[in-house]
């Protein structure tokens, strides 16, 4: 009990570059006060405006990336979100972390990586993809099938571009809804599994989504004959402290914020209030 | 364990001492037609004969709303940390609140220390007294292993008639033996005093009607069990049972700003698990929508997650949810009906 300094303190950064994903998400490029943020792919920080709030976000960044910033894409949603929304180049916001456990970078070098993002779960994952896609002799094949609501949805079009000329990256989209301009799949994401080629012992699936998607993308990826235990997801949950202090992101006996926001999926698919 | 003594018409003095001694005593006064922890002026204001207080002494370690640290933004951005370092004495702790803020230091101090608490934590010096007697129909502390305390205090007073006796748990402790007229306690107080103890365990009810140690798996085993869904039928999501709980500490962050708009405050206050945006999240998913979700929630962290993790139950027994609720939902009861 010798701790005298307090975890609640921000450090104070500044907002350095912004993005307009769509009229929902920006993206938005961060410089900490002192060097890099020293993160992990997959990990999370407590993004605050000060009189306003704070919340959980992704790190949506590798940290192989050049520069000593970091990315973060975020979604109107809220009253805090509402306002970081509003914020310009040169303002700041306060950054607590990075927390949490990220991809286990280590463990995956030498596998094909089959990435699954629903929706958001783009956000998270792409720390990852581009941590490989930087180091990129360390993995195997690179699978990214990512779903969409509608192809105005889709986040990152100029990484997409970049993945794409990437050797050995299968990108492989789908939507819900299609419009005119759309010419690939339509449909769940597990229908992208059809066409989908891979060697279950030497593949590892990151997958990160809504709550809804992992009930039936885990269902049926399994299915196919994916291991349970070379899966990892990244759960959401309203981690308010960050800490393991706070309670709110407890799902059964698991904090979120201090086990997760990645788990090996051999972790969590016993626990009653996982999925 | 050092074992002193002190004759009751030389309590007051002790108290009075601390008062003058410290920046704030703490301990049990008569409200209305129960009792409260309260900062007291004066020995005379104690009621060491209480039962139980309405809330646990929790607050006066995690305060119902504190605030975390200030800010202004007027000229570049000014982040002062509020901890509070007050000299502070809490007398008067039954065993039960004691076993409640041993598990809250060990939660508090685990991995990422709370810098907040534990500072207030480090300042206060705690002094025990034994209950003596059942406090209520809906204690039952005996089933939980929270009768007699294993540590958590500085002093700790047990009532022998003219005399406390007085264990001394910390070198705290010993120190604060100084602020009055203690003593050495002879062979005869030792003897009465491991009596009165003998006699204290076997006065108090098993209330709950099995072997505690196979709450964890009776709780398992539960997980899908009407109960929960019964329950449900009656419970009115108010959070009574975790503001009153000894172990429940759980809380909001959030931010006030002043009226200038520049400057305010990061705070945090007590939150409850009980309430149904509790786990809520930003697109709306909870996965504990459900009030059956979440009274479970509740009784798995104090009869089994806790248990599992520090060997000991989150869950001391105390009573005071089941005395609050006003569905008359009772953790004994429930306990009761698993196995």
């Amino acid at each position: 009990m010798h701790n005298n300094e307090s975890f609640y303190l921000p450090q104070v950064a500044e907002v350095v570059g912004i993005k307009e994903f769509s009229p929902r998400e920006k993206f938005f490029e961060i410089k900490m006060p002192e060097g890099p943020l020293g993160h992990q792919p997959g990990q999370f920080v407590e993004v605050s405006i000060l009189g306003v709030g704070e919340a959980p976000i992704s790190v949506s960044s590798s940290p192989t990336k050049d520069g000593d910033t970091f990315e973060m894409c975020i979604r109107n949603t809220g009253s805090l979100t509402n306002k970081l929304h509003q914020l310009k180049v040169g303002d700041k916001v306060g950054i607590r972390g990075p927390y949490g456990v990220g991809f286990p970078v280590h463990d995956l070098t030498g596998y094909d990586l089959l990435f699954v993002a629903g929706g958001l779960g783009i956000v998270p994952l792409r720390s990852m993809i581009n941590y490989a896609v930087d180091r990129r002799s360390e993995f195997g094949k690179i699978t990214l099938l990512y779903g969409s609501r509608t192809p105005s949805d889709m986040l990152f079009a100029e990484d997409i571009e970049h993945w794409k000329k990437v050797p050995d990256f299968n990108f492989m989209p789908t939507v819900d809804v299609a419009d005119e301009s759309w010419g690939g799949k339509i449909g769940p994401i597990t229908r992208l599994f059809d066409d989908l080629k891979f060697d279950p012992s030497k593949t590892m699936s990151l997958v990160v989504g809504p709550p809804v998607m992992f009930r039936y993308v885990l269902k049926a990826m399994l299915a196919e004959g994916i291991y349970e235990s070379h899966i990892y997801l990244s759960m959401e949950r309203r981690m308010k402290c960050g800490v393991g202090k706070c309670g709110h992101c407890q799902m059964d006996y698991v904090y979120v914020c201090q086990d997760g926001p990645v788990f090996p999926y051999t972790r969590v698919r016993n626990l009653q209030e996982a999925f | 364990m050092l074992l002193k003594a002190i004759n009751k018409e030389d309590l007051a003095v002790f108290v009075d001492n601390l008062i003058k001694g410290y920046d704030e005593v703490v301990g049990p006064v008569p409200k209305e037609f129960k009792y409260v922890f309260s900062k007291i002026g004066s020995s005379a204001e104690l009621a060491l004969d209480y039962d139980s207080t309405l809330l646990p002494p929790k607050k006066h370690l995690l305060p119902q709303r504190e605030v975390l640290f200030s800010f202004d933004k007027a000229d570049g951005i000014e982040i002062e940390p509020n901890l509070d370092a007050t000299k502070r004495v809490i007398f008067g702790i039954h065993s039960c609140d004691l076993a409640s803020i041993w598990l809250m230091d060990q939660i508090m101090a685990e991995g990422n220390a709370d810098a907040h608490y534990l500072t207030r934590r480090k300042n206060t010096f705690i002094i025990g007294i034994d209950c003596g007697k059942p406090c209520s129909e809906n204690s039952f502390c005996k089933s939980m292993g929270t009768l007699k305390p294993e540590g958590g205090y500085d002093l700790f007073l047990t009532d022998l008639g003219d005399l406390y006796a007085v264990e001394v748990g910390t070198n705290a402790g010993e120190e604060l033996l100084d602020n009055g007229s203690f003593y050495p306690a002879s062979y005869t107080i030792k003897d009465r005093f491991f009596e009165t103890w003998r006699g204290k365990l076997h006065n108090f009810p098993d209330r709950i009607k099995f072997d505690t140690e196979k709450l964890p798996a009776l709780l398992t085993e539960s997980y899908n069990d009407l109960l929960w869904d019964v329950l449900e039928e009656r419970c009115f999501d108010c959070g009574a049972c975790t503001t009153v709980c000894p172990t429940c500490y759980c809380f909001d962050v959030f931010d006030v700003a002043n009226l200038d708009l520049t400057s305010g405050e990061r705070a945090r206050k007590w939150d409850s698990c009980q309430v149904q945006n509790f786990a809520e999240m930003a697109g709306g998913n909870n996965m504990r929508g459900k009030r059956s979700d979440r009274l479970r929630h509740r009784l798995f962290r104090k009869g089994k997650y806790f248990k599992e993790k520090y060997g000991k139950f989150a869950c001391v027994g105390c009573g005071r949810c089941g005395r609050s609720c006003l569905a008359k939902i009772d953790v004994m009861e429930i306990f009761n009906r698993l196995k």
